[in-house]
């Protein structure tokens, strides 16, 4: 596909399927997906150069403006030292924040991604607490002494955020605040309640700055694990453990949260939502 | 085809090296420059006209090549896409794919209902954290710091080069597009108080409206006498001006290198203290 065919259909599924501006007001398309690193539930992924084609058909059938990705392993040697984020920005037309976990392999690392059809302003991301049972420098299998991997968890994580401008007419924009993270999945419960603590204080979910959409695969159905996020923000939807909340309470309304199959692809199916900004 | 300038460098060494601090020589010889000079540079990429920067698929290809070349050798820098806009952010990730790099972004301005100028700030690791600071309506002062590489130069009393040592140097950095003299207002009386919050010895490299250059230049220090707003080079419609609070930063010159049609790099070379 020609670099022009790919800035043509950006363009024009921008006009038809993206936010909805001509109201004044901020709608968004709103995708999740914990990738399991292009691997594939089979395995096969290797034998496909960990190719990112499907991956990317899945996203622009749904017309997201948004999309977050956890379990994103990019710039490793296994991935041939390419950069998966921009791989996938450059086949969508959109914009990237790369939301660090820790480093893997000489020049890769693992994380989470935030993608956007609106372009990024401003980001941060914050690493959650964590101790490795072999000391610094050890960000995977936390597994030899029980109380560290209950208390912090299997491995390093991380929350993210980035702010996106987002047009409300010809003339005026909005800025609006996505979210992303991946918590702990072999910790105890204190390591998931934790981590919503700190995505609550890290990106300031009580009193947000913007108005703020937060996605990820959290490992937890939890109401208490959870409970600092509903009680700073509103819960859209949920499917297995992929999750969409918003932020402050009311702020938004949400709508069409359905699952996406992944057949495949990963272990988890997509989530996708649209969300629309109260006025 | 590359143009040094470094006439507006020499001018600016021996003023601006005085109060960075570096050592002056006053006695014997006829040498009088500084005892240590710094430099480091970063790369500003544009048409420096009202025109996007990818016209076609051959202009972003041969930028992805000047960054390259530019980025991917053992000196640590950054670059900054000058207008790769909305409808060219697919060939920006491209030149990112290829090139191994990470970027962040700065709105210089809302041009439609689906559409924002926008520039690409390019550099060698994912950022941790990246601030945005609003100017007006979809024009924003975007940017983080970053750690590149430099030297340091020693001379002695007759001024020949006794020493040259490869250092670093950590820079807030920030980019973002002056239009009109409300933005040039709004940036210099409210903006820069923000950037300055956050940590004063900040710098700015940007683009601005080529007639509005110089009351850019009196607005800065007018607002902060230790700051200055340095013309570094100017093209059809903008100038691109670095500006830095002098006594932390000091600016060497520009080196300028046609990279395709209209589309020149500029290796903005600035000293510190």
């Amino acid at each position: 596909m020609t670099r022009n065919l790919i800035r043509i259909c950006a363009v024009f599924s921008a006009l038809l399927l993206s936010s909805s501006i001509w109201a004044q007001q901020v709608q968004l398309v709103v995708f999740d997906w914990n990738v399991k690193s292009f691997e594939r539930v089979d395995k096969s992924g290797e034998t496909t150069g960990f190719s990112v084609d499907e991956y990317v058909d899945k996203i622009r059938e749904t017309g997201a403006d948004v999309v977050c990705l956890n379990e994103f392993e990019t710039n490793t040697s296994r991935m041939l030292e390419k950069e998966k984020m921009s791989e996938l920005a450059s086949q969508l037309g959109m914009y990237g924040y790369y939301i660090k976990s820790y480093p893997k392999d000489a020049k890769g690392c693992y994380g989470n991604v935030i993608l956007s059809r609106y372009p990024i302003i401003a980001s941060g991301s914050h690493l959650f607490p964590f101790k490795h049972y072999l000391g610094d420098g050890n960000y995977q299998w936390n597994t030899g002494n029980k109380e560290l991997q209950d208390k912090y968890g299997g491995d390093q994580r991380s929350v993210g955020y980035a702010d996106l401008l987002v047009p409300v007419s010809a003339t005026e924009s909005k800025v609006v605040r996505i979210v992303c993270s991946h918590f702990d999945n072999s910790g105890g419960s204190d390591c998931r309640t934790t981590q919503s603590e700190e995505s609550v204080e890290f990106a300031g979910l009580a009193s947000p700055k913007y108005p703020t959409i937060m996605c990820g695969d959290l490992n937890t159905t939890s109401d208490t694990e959870l409970k600092a996020l509903y009680d700073a923000g509103d819960h859209a939807g949920v499917n297995w453990v992929d999750h969409v909340f918003s932020f402050p309470k009311g702020a938004w309304s949400s709508s069409g949260f359905r699952s996406v199959s992944a057949g495949n692809l990963s272990d988890h199916d997509a989530v996708v939502v649209t969300m629309t900004l109260n006025e | 085809m590359s143009v040094i300038r470094y006439f507006a460098g020499v001018l600016s060494i021996a003023a601006i090296f005085a109060v960075a601090g570096c050592a002056e020589k006053g006695d014997g010889g006829g040498y009088d420059g500084p005892s240590v000079a710094t430099s480091a540079k970063l790369h500003f990429i544009s048409r420096l006209s009202d025109d996007a920067l990818f016209a076609s698929d051959a202009d972003a290809d041969a930028v992805g090549d000047y960054i390259g070349t530019a980025m991917n050798g053992d000196d640590v820098t950054v670059a900054f896409l000058d207008r790769t806009d909305m409808f060219g952010a697919a060939d920006a990730a491209q030149i990112l794919l290829d090139t191994r790099k990470w970027s962040s972004f700065i709105a210089l301005g809302q041009t439609g209902a689906e559409d924002f100028d926008v520039t690409t700030f390019v550099f060698n690791e994912p950022a941790e954290l990246v601030t945005a600071y609003q100017i007006e309506q979809g024009c924003y002062v975007s940017g983080r710091s970053v750690e590149l590489s430099g030297t340091l130069t020693n001379y002695d009393d007759n001024g020949d080069v006794t020493n040259v040592r490869a250092v670093t140097t950590t820079v807030p950095l920030f980019s973002c597009r002056l239009n009109s003299q409300e933005q040039v207002t709004a940036f210099s009386s409210v903006t820069m108080t923000d950037l300055r919050s956050a940590g004063q010895n900040f710098m700015l490299v940007g683009t601005v409206k080529n007639d509005l250059l110089a009351s850019l230049q009196e607005e800065v220090p007018a607002a902060n006498s230790g700051y200055t707003a340095v013309q570094v080079a100017a093209g059809p419609d903008y100038t691109i001006f670095l500006l830095f609070a002098t006594r932390y930063w000091g600016y060497n010159g520009v080196e300028e290198t046609s990279v395709a049609g209209d589309v020149t790099a500029y290796a903005v070379d600035f000293a510190w203290k």
